[in-house]
């Protein structure tokens, strides 16, 4: 069932046995994991059907830290959650991922990666993909070949990109949960503060609010917060009526820890033959699936050096060919073609054909390239875009700041901090390339990250990967969820997603999210049966 | 055999060129080093284009290599030891590719030892700078 908060009878308590706060990724798996269940779900979604300027306001925040994309826009707060925008890339996170490295302080799982294998099996499922296979000797073709490396210093890795719509969670799985008997999903509610008894053991409600003004209040048995990695934590510290540091904030941990895979130009590679196939690591379509192919460190290496994971994403440029393409005409161009072919494709056509009649010179370029080469244009160079997993760092957080949203709540203050560690594992990790290119024959490569590792490039970017501020550990003094998701001390209290992630790991992050969504709605499955 | 002054430089430059040839660069990653202007004014004043490629850009990154590493007192018997392992005759022209192989394969190992510096960023084999650096300061200005 799908209901208006609008619609709920003013300062009501409505009564359910599970409340899932927030339908991104996270909320919509574990409903579609409980339907048709014995026992009632609620789904509590901030904004509607469709993006609303004013709800995704509720994101804004501050930044004193590194530089970060606006708050704003870091996410999507409506229903289906960032999944309404997400790329759709699967790779799943490495056995070392889930490992204590001695040299990583604050580094580790509570388990291994064999504990997440099965779910991660099923989160390629429901994301429609077709072969759990991550080895790019499946994956690659005489056309389109690894790098040749002399030695297994250097992997390859494979990630996948979930076709559309199924990325698209809320259109994809809205109808089976708006059909699901035990299922109410509520939008436009906003909740405010979750409220627990005297002992603050025990989650009795939460406060809900939409922004036309209504009010409401929703008991339940348990409680599943699954609203992003900077929300998560936003809504446990303004649950502060009976403990004034927050809700599960006993032992000063939520909000510490956030991380994103941090991303800069790490290297420029110069190709010893300008024609050498380099599509394996570009998107392209393999038996029915779109991949791209990654390079990375061994694990072994990775402890030899003593660095954080680095991952190397490889991005050709031939100057002439590659900036015509990327023209605005260009781009209109396809525009009209895709709709000429019945595609949906966004903007006027009047305004794309306005494009390409500007912009004639680059279409005619990026025609000669297309028509000339196919897609082995002759390469300049290859960027090499370091993406960092930064060390667990307890000084970067999420707190809450002075400025209030339309609610009347402290909005979200970040302060995204890196340590040296991560940069100079990105220099060492693109080093260690360059030599390996060259022992290959394959090369030279030129070092672009600088030798400081007190201060960052500018072009430093976060990748919309929001993690760690309510980490998982066992220990409640190193974590505010235990390896069950359950936060330390509150005995109904959930949370999913990838904020409970104690590293950023060098998997992607949503296909991790959907994973322990599914774990964790076993748990609660068999709490309930 | 004496080599004569005329015979020495031409060796040099043979050496350079056929190194410089072993790294197996493409033309286009040289202008990345030196501004195409300086190049163009070196190569249209110079006979070495007719035996090195990128004589020019190899001297700048030979210039780089000397500067950070002024007392390499290896540098000079580098030479001798290339050439010695190599057993190149340079009367004999069959043995340049073989020379040239040597050079290739001493590259691909300096990078697999590690035995690589950073000029500019890029990361060379200490053979290829090496040999850049002879260049550096084993050629005139202009030739002849």
């Amino acid at each position: 069932m799908l209901i208006d908060a609008l619609k709920i009878e003013r300062n009501s308590t409505l009564d359910t046995d599970i409340c899932i706060i927030g339908a991104g990724a996270a909320g919509i798996i574990l409903a579609l994991e409980f339907a048709d269940q014995p026992f009632r779900v609620c789904v509590l979604e901030s904004g509607g059907l469709d993006f609303a300027e004013e709800t995704q306001s509720l994101y804004d925040g501050t930044n004193i830290g590194l530089p970060y994309f606006p708050l704003q826009t870091a996410r999507l707060r409506y229903f289906g959650g960032t999944t309404n925008h997400w790329g759709g890339n699967c790779w799943p996170f490495q056995e070392m991922d889930f490992e204590r490295c001695e040299w990583i302080p604050h580094s580790g799982w509570p388990f291994s990666k064999a504990v997440i294998n099965p779910f991660y099996i099923r989160a390629f499922k429901l994301c429609q993909l077709q072969h759990y296979e991550w080895s790019p000797a499946f994956w690659s073709t005489p056309e389109e070949p690894v790098f040749p490396f002399a030695s297994d210093v250097i992997n390859t890795n494979v990630m996948q990109q979930v076709p559309d719509p199924a990325k698209r969670f809320g259109q994809t799985y809205r109808p089976k949960l708006v059909q699901a008997r035990n299922i109410t999903v509520c939008l436009h509610a906003n909740v405010t503060e979750l409220e627990s008894d005297e002992t603050g053991r025990t989650i009795r409600r939460v406060r809900v609010a939409s922004l036309s003004g209504n009010r409401f209040l929703l008991t339940a048995k348990l409680f599943i917060l699954a609203t992003g990695g900077i929300e998560n934590a936003r809504l446990l510290l303004l649950s502060n009526k009976r403990h004034s540091a927050g809700l599960g904030n006993q032992n000063d941990m939520v909000g510490r820890f956030f991380t994103d895979h941090a991303a800069c130009l790490g290297g420029k590679f110069q190709p010893a033959n300008p024609t050498m196939p380099v599509k394996f690591y570009e998107l392209h379509k393999v038996k029915d699936t779109v991949i791209a192919g990654g390079l990375r460190l061994s694990p072994d290496v990775q402890r030899r050096e003593r660095l954080v994971p680095v991952g190397l994403d490889l991005v050709p440029v031939s100057e002439i060919y590659t900036a015509a393409w990327k023209s605005k005409g260009f781009a209109s161009l396809k525009a009209i073609v895709n709709r000429l072919r019945g595609r949906y494709t966004p903007g006027q056509f009047g305004e794309h054909l306005m494009n390409v009649v500007r912009d004639l010179d680059n279409i005619g370029v990026a025609a000669y390239g297309r028509l000339r080469y196919g897609r082995n244009y002759p390469l300049d160079y290859i960027n090499i875009v370091v993406v960092i997993n930064p060390a667990p760092n307890p000084d970067s957080r999420v707190t809450l700041g002075t400025e209030r949203d339309q609610l009347g709540q402290r909005r979200a203050q970040l302060d995204w901090r890196l340590t040296q560690m991560d940069k100079y594992s990105a220099r060492r990790t693109i080093e260690i390339l360059g030599m390996e290119l060259g022992r290959a024959g394959l090369g030279r490569l030129q070092v672009i990250i600088d030798d400081d590792d007190r201060t960052w490039p500018h072009d430093l970017t976060g990748t919309f990967h929001h993690i760690g501020t309510t980490r998982m550990n066992n220990d409640p003094k190193q974590g505010v969820v235990a390896k069950n998701c359950q936060v330390h001390g509150v005995s109904n209290l959930f949370i999913a997603g990838s904020s409970v992630f104690p590293s950023a790991g060098s998997g992607t992050p949503t296909f991790l999210i959907i994973a322990l969504a599914l774990r964790l709605a076993d748990h609660i499955k068999q709490r309930f049966r | 055999m004496m080599l004569t002054r005329n015979s020495r430089r031409r060796f040099i430059i043979s050496l350079v060129g056929f190194g410089c040839l072993a790294l197996g660069w493409p033309r286009r990653a040289w202008p990345l080093f030196i501004p195409r202007k300086q190049a163009h004014l070196l190569s249209s004043t110079s006979i070495l284009p007719k035996l090195l490629s990128h004589t020019a850009s190899a001297r700048i990154v030979g210039r780089e290599y000397l500067q950070g590493a002024r007392h390499d007192a290896n540098l000079s018997t580098f030479l001798e030891s290339l050439l010695c392992i190599a057993g190149y005759d340079p009367m004999n022209h069959t043995d340049l590719e073989m020379f040239r192989q040597h050079v290739q394969i001493r590259i691909r190992r300096d990078f697999e030892q590690a035995r690589v510096i950073k000029i500019h960023g890029w990361i060379l084999s200490l053979t290829e700078a090496r040999l850049c650096a002879l260049t550096a300061f084993g050629l005139p200005q202009t030739w002849p």
